[in-house]
C-alpha cells in the first residue's frame, strides 16, 4: 500500500535505495539519484537521461519542459501507455499534450517530413493558434472529434495502426465542456492499448480527470497528477514502470504554458528547471 | 543526310533504322492471348444456386457429396441459359439446356438435350437459370481485369476473352510468364471465389488463338504459346469443330470424312470455297495458319459499379458485410486491370421496400466514403467499407447492394524505398522513432479513410490558421487531402499574417499582440456565463477598464475614443461582476474569481455585418475547490459582449 505524499517526504533517502522485495537485476547499490533531486536536475540538464534506481532511463519521450525532470524516466515512457490526471478542470494537460507533440514529431526530424502525431480531441476546443505558437506542425498533427460512444474505437484503430509515435486521448475534457467517460469501461480498453503498442515506440498519452470515478485504477504504465494552484504546479507520480509512488514537487506554471517566452526557449534547446 | 520516308529506297545503316519506318517484314506480328474459359457458364450457375440455398438458409451439400462445402463436387448440375431476364422461373420442360457440369456429362448429359430428358438420365439432375446478361457482365468484367495485360481487350460470348499482348511480353519476363499470371489473375478474380477454369493460348490471331485455347492440348498449367512457325502443324490437329462454321457445314464436312482442319487445309481452294459459305475465304486463311480478323477493343464503362441483389430480404450485418466483400474484391480486381484508383466509394443499402415504406424510412441507404488517398487494393478498399458497415444500423432488411466509384484516377505505385528500412538503432534514439513510424506512415492513407468513413470527414482533419479577427475563427478543422492541396498559398499568407502591421503591433489598450498569451482551449461556440452576483446589464459599458489610447501614433490619429466620458459615469454594475471574490457558474460547477485582468478589445469588427462584434476580453484566474476541500486554478479567457452586455466563456488558459 502506498504512504500518503507527507510521510514520504519525511523519510530518510536511504530508504528510496535498495528496491525493497523485489531486487532489479540492473539495479546498482551505489545510484540513489531520487526524481527531483539535484542530482536528477543536473543531470537533465545536462540531456542525459536520469538515472534513477540504478536504471538508465533510455526509451523516453522528453518534452523539453522542466517535467521532464520530475518524471521517473525523464520524460513519457515510450512502448507504454501514460496517465496525466488533472485536478480541477484544468492544469495544464493541454500545454503538456502539445510540448509532447512538439517533442514527437521533431523526433522524427531525421526523415525529410515530420512524424504524424494524433490528439483525440471529444470537445473539439483544441486552438490552432496556441498549437502553433507551442511549435507544433499543424500539418502533422491529426486530430479526431469523435462521439463518446466512438472514443475507445478511435483510440484503437489509431494505437494499432502503428503509424504515430504519440497519441493523445482527451477523456477529460475542459472546464465548461467536461466529458462524462465512464473511466470503469476503459479498464480493457488501456489493457489492448498497452499490448498495442508494447515493443514498439509509441506512447498514447490519457488526459484523465482526477475527480472522475474509477471503481479499478486503470493499468498504465504511469500515471502522474497535476495540479495547478495559482503560479505553482504541483506534480505527484502516483505510479511509475514499478509501481512506485514518489513525491509531490512543484514547479512554475510560466514554465509550462504552451508558447511562453519560457517555453518557447526550453523548446530551442535550454531547459529552464525549477529548484 | 536527308532521310527518306520510305525504307527501301535508303542503305539504312543500323542507326538510321531505328529512325525509318518499319517496313513491312521489319512490323512484328500480331499477339493475341486467348482466354477460354469453358465452364464459365456452369460456374456462374453454380454460384448463384449456392448463394440462393445459403439465403434461405438451406443446407447446400453433405460432406459425402463434395470435397468442399459449396462445390459441385459430384451433385449433377445443368444450365439452362435465358434469353430474356423476364423468363427466369418460367423454363418450360422441353427447354434445352445450355451446359452440364462434369459429373452430370458422366451421366450421358449433354447440352442440346432437353430438361426432361436429362432428367430421364439422371433423377436428382440440378438445373439452374442463367440469364445471357449475365454472362456478359462476368465477360466484361473479366476483359477488365484483364486489361492490365496489354494495349486492348475484347471478349465473346459465351466463353473467350482476348487481349492483345503485342510488345508487352518483356514487362512480364517472357510470353509463357504472361500467360502464366493472366490466368492466375482471371481465376482469382471469379465472381464466386471458387476460382474459374482457364486456359490460356498466345498466337498470331485472336482466331487461333481461340481455337487451339478451346480443343488443343496445353500445358498442365493450361496455357500454352504458340510460335508462328508452328501455327499451321498445331491447327492441323484441331477438329473441324474448331472452325468459325455453323454446324450443318460442320456436319457435311464429317460426312466427307474430313475431321481435321488439317483435312480441309489441304482442300483445293477452289473446291472448298463455294461450300465453305460466305466467309469461306477467311476460313481458308484460318486453315493455313493465317487470321487476319481485327480485335474490336472493348472500351470499358467509365463509371465502375459492382451490384447484386437477392429475392429474400435479409436481416443482420454479416450477411451484407459478406457480400460487400465479394463485391468490394470484383470492383478491386477491375481497378487493378484498368491501372486506376478510386477516389470516392459510394455504397447503396437497397431496403425491402414494403417493410421500408411501413416503417417510413428511406427504401436507399447511401453510404459515402471520402478517400484521403485513392485506393485500389482489395484489403485496403475493404477495411474502408468495413469500419462504417461494422457500426451501422439496418433500418429495413436488406435486399441488395451497389459499390459505385464515381471518381477514379491513375494508380500510382510507390516504388520500395530501401533508404526508408533502417536497422533498428538504439533504443529511445531519434532513428528508432523514424524509421519505424515512416513504415507505419505508409499506411496513414488507408487509415484515415477508415476514421473518416466511421467518424464521418467533419471529425477529422488537421487543424488550419485562419486570418479572423474573430478568435473562434481563427481555428478551423480541414481534411489532410484539402490541407495538401493548399499548402503553398496558406502557407505564404500564414507568413504574411505572423508578420503583424504597425497599427495591429499595438492594440488600443496599448499591448502588445505578439506577447498575450493565447488559450490552448478555445470554443467555437462561447459558452454564456451566469454570475451569481450581479444581474447582466442589458446596454452596459466598461467603465473602470477602459484603455486609454496612445497619444501619438500616427495610425490611430483618426480613431475617436470608444467610450465618452458620459459613458464612464454609467452603469458601473458591469465592471463589478468580474472582481475577485465574484462567482461564476458554467458546466454545472461553480468557480469563484481569484483575480481578473483587462486583456484586449475587439471593436467594429464586421460592422457592415448583422452581427458586428465588439468585445472586451478578461482573463480571469478562477478557483474551484474538490470534494477533499483542495484548492485548484486555472485561467480562462472570458470576454463581455459590448452590445449585449453578456458574458461568455470564450477559452482555456490550459
Amino acid at each position: 500500500m502506498a504512504l500518503p505524499a507527507e510521510l514520504l517526504a519525511q523519510l530518510p533517502s536511504s530508504v528510496f535505495t535498495g528496491g525493497a522485495a523485489f531486487p532489479d537485476p540492473g539495479f546498482s547499490a551505489q545510484a540513489s539519484i531520487l526524481p527531483g533531486s539535484a542530482e536528477a536536475l543536473t543531470q537533465a540538464a545536462a540531456g542525459q537521461p536520469s538515472e534513477l534506481f540504478g536504471r538508465s532511463a533510455a526509451r523516453a519521450l522528453r518534452l523539453g519542459l522542466p517535467l521532464d525532470a520530475l518524471l521517473p524516466d525523464g520524460g513519457l515512457p515510450s512502448g507504454a501507455v501514460v496517465e496525466m490526471s488533472v485536478s480541477g478542470a484544468a492544469a495544464l494537460g493541454t500545454s503538456v499534450a502539445l510540448a509532447a507533440c512538439r517533442a514527437a514529431q521533431a523526433a522524427g526530424a531525421d526523415t525529410e517530413e515530420k512524424a504524424w502525431c494524433a490528439f483525440v480531441d471529444p470537445t473539439g476546443s483544441l486552438y490552432a493558434p496556441a498549437a502553433a505558437r507551442a511549435g507544433v506542425s499543424l500539418e502533422r498533427l491529426l486530430v479526431l472529434r469523435p462521439s463518446l460512444e466512438a472514443l475507445s474505437r478511435t483510440a484503437l484503430r489509431l494505437v494499432e495502426s502503428q503509424v504515430f509515435p504519440l497519441v493523445v486521448v482527451d477523456l477529460a475534457g475542459i472546464a465548461g465542456k467536461l466529458l462524462d467517460v465512464p473511466l470503469a469501461g476503459w479498464v480493457r480498453v488501456v489493457r489492448r492499448l498497452a499490448i498495442a503498442v508494447e515493443h514498439t515506440d509509441t506512447t498514447v498519452l490519457l488526459i484523465t480527470d482526477s475527480a472522475a470515478a474509477r471503481p479499478l485504477p486503470l493499468p498504465v504504465a504511469q500515471r502522474f497528477e497535476l495540479r495547478l494552484q495559482g503560479e505553482l504546479l504541483s506534480v505527484r507520480t502516483t505510479k511509475d514502470r514499478r509501481g512506485r509512488v514518489m513525491g509531490t514537487r512543484k514547479v512554475r506554471a510560466s514554465a509550462m504554458r504552451a508558447g511562453s517566452s519560457e517555453d518557447r526557449e526550453a523548446s530551442d534547446g535550454s531547459e529552464r528547471l525549477s529548484a | 543526310m536527308v532521310l527518306s520516308g520510305s525504307a527501301p529506297d535508303v542503305q539504312a545503316t543500323p542507326d538510321v533504322q531505328a529512325v525509318l519506318p518499319h517496313s513491312a517484314a521489319q512490323r512484328k506480328p500480331r499477339r493475341i492471348a486467348a482466354l477460354v474459359l469453358p465452364e464459365l457458364v456452369v460456374e456462374l450457375a453454380w454460384s448463384h444456386f449456392c448463394t440462393d440455398t445459403e439465403r434461405r438458409g438451406g443446407k447446400l451439400v453433405s460432406s459425402r457429396d463434395a470435397t468442399q462445402p459449396g462445390s459441385m463436387g459430384r451433385l449433377p448440375f445443368a444450365v439452362v441459359v435465358l434469353e430474356d431476364q423476364e423468363l427466369e422461373g418460367e423454363v418450360p420442360a422441353s427447354a434445352p439446356l445450355s451446359a452440364a457440369s462434369e459429373a452430370a456429362r458422366r451421366f450421358g448429359v449433354r447440352s442440346g438435350q432437353s430438361i426432361t430428358e436429362a432428367c430421364a438420365l439422371v433423377s436428382n439432375l440440378i438445373v439452374q437459370e442463367l440469364p445471357q446478361p449475365q454472362i456478359v457482365r462476368e465477360l466484361q468484367r473479366l476483359a477488365e481485369v484483364a486489361l492490365g495485360f496489354g494495349a486492348s481487350v475484347s471478349y465473346e460470348a459465351p466463353d473467350t476473352v482476348w487481349v492483345d499482348v503485342t510488345g508487352a511480353a518483356h514487362l512480364r519476363g517472357g510470353e509463357e510468364q504472361l500467360a502464366l499470371q493472366l490466368a492466375d489473375r482471371v481465376r482469382q478474380a471469379s465472381a464466386g471465389g471458387g476460382g474459374h477454369t482457364v486456359r490460356v493460348v498466345i498466337a498470331e490471331g485472336p482466331r487461333i488463338a481461340q481455337a487451339v485455347a478451346r480443343w488443343g492440348r496445353l500445358s498442365r498449367e493450361g496455357v500454352l504459346v504458340l510460335n508462328p512457325e508452328d501455327t499451321k502443324a498445331k491447327l492441323a490437329e484441331l477438329p473441324v469443330v474448331a472452325l468459325p462454321l455453323d454446324q450443318e457445314r460442320t456436319s457435311w464436312l464429317s460426312r466427307l470424312g474430313l475431321h481435321s482442319i488439317g483435312a480441309v487445309a489441304e482442300l483445293a481452294p477452289s473446291v472448298a470455297s463455294s461450300r465453305l459459305g460466305e466467309h469461306a475465304g477467311q476460313i481458308l486463311d484460318l486453315c493455313q495458319g493465317r487470321d487476319r480478323e481485327p480485335l474490336v477493343p472493348y472500351v470499358p464503362p467509365e463509371l465502375l459499379v459492382e451490384q447484386t441483389s437477392w429475392d429474400d430480404a435479409m436481416d443482420g450485418l454479416l450477411p451484407l458485410q459478406f457480400v460487400a466483400r465479394g463485391l468490394v474484391a470484383r470492383l478491386s480486381s477491375r481497378l487493378q486491370g484498368r491501372g486506376e484508383a478510386a477516389q470516392l466509394l459510394e455504397l447503396a443499402v437497397l431496403h425491402d421496400r414494403s417493410i421500408a415504406r411501413l416503417r417510413q424510412v428511406d427504401p436507399v441507404t447511401e453510404l459515402r466514403f471520402e478517400l484521403a488517398a485513392p485506393l485500389w487494393r482489395e484489403a485496403e478498399l475493404l477495411r474502408v467499407v468495413r469500419s462504417r458497415l461494422e457500426n451501422m444500423k439496418l433500418v429495413a432488411p436488406s435486399i441488395g447492394l451497389v459499390l459505385r466509384a464515381p471518381i477514379l484516377t491513375r494508380a500510382v505505385t510507390e516504388q520500395l524505398d530501401l533508404a526508408g528500412a533502417r536497422p533498428m538503432g538504439k533504443a529511445g534514439t531519434r532513428s528508432v522513432h523514424s524509421s519505424v513510424h515512416t513504415q507505419g506512415s505508409a499506411s496513414l492513407p488507408v487509415l484515415l479513410a477508415e476514421l473518416v468513413a466511421d467518424l464521418g470527414g467533419e471529425r477529422v482533419g488537421v487543424l488550419e490558421l485562419v486570418d479572423s479577427h474573430r478568435p473562434e475563427e481563427r481555428s478551423r478543422l480541414v481534411g489532410v487531402r484539402s490541407l495538401t492541396s493548399k499548402r503553398k498559398s496558406k502557407a505564404r499568407g500564414r507568413r504574411a499574417a505572423a508578420k503583424p502591421t504597425p497599427v495591429q503591433a499595438l492594440l488600443p489598450c496599448g499591448n502588445n499582440f505578439e506577447a498575450l498569451e493565447l488559450p490552448t482551449r478555445l470554443f467555437s461556440q462561447p459558452i454564456a456565463l451566469s454570475n451569481m452576483n450581479a444581474a447582466i446589464s442589458p446596454r452596459a459599458r466598461v467603465s473602470r477598464f477602459v484603455p486609454q489610447l496612445p497619444s501619438k501614433s500616427p495610425a490611430l490619429a483618426n480613431v475617436r475614443p470608444l467610450v465618452t466620458p458620459a459613458d464612464r459615469k454609467q452603469d458601473r454594475s458591469l465592471g463589478r461582476s468580474l472582481e475577485p471574490g465574484s462567482t461564476l457558474s458554467f458546466g454545472r460547477r461553480l468557480y469563484t474569481i481569484a483575480q481578473a485582468r483587462f486583456e484586449s478589445r475587439l471593436d467594429g469588427v464586421e460592422w457592415w455585418t448583422s452581427h458586428p462584434v465588439s468585445r472586451d476580453y478578461w482573463r480571469l484566474t478562477l478557483e474551484s475547490r474538490s470534494e477533499q476541500a483542495e484548492r485548484a486554478s486555472f485561467d480562462a479567457l472570458v470576454f463581455i459582449d459590448r452590445l449585449t452586455g453578456g458574458h461568455f466563456l470564450q477559452g482555456i488558459y490550459d
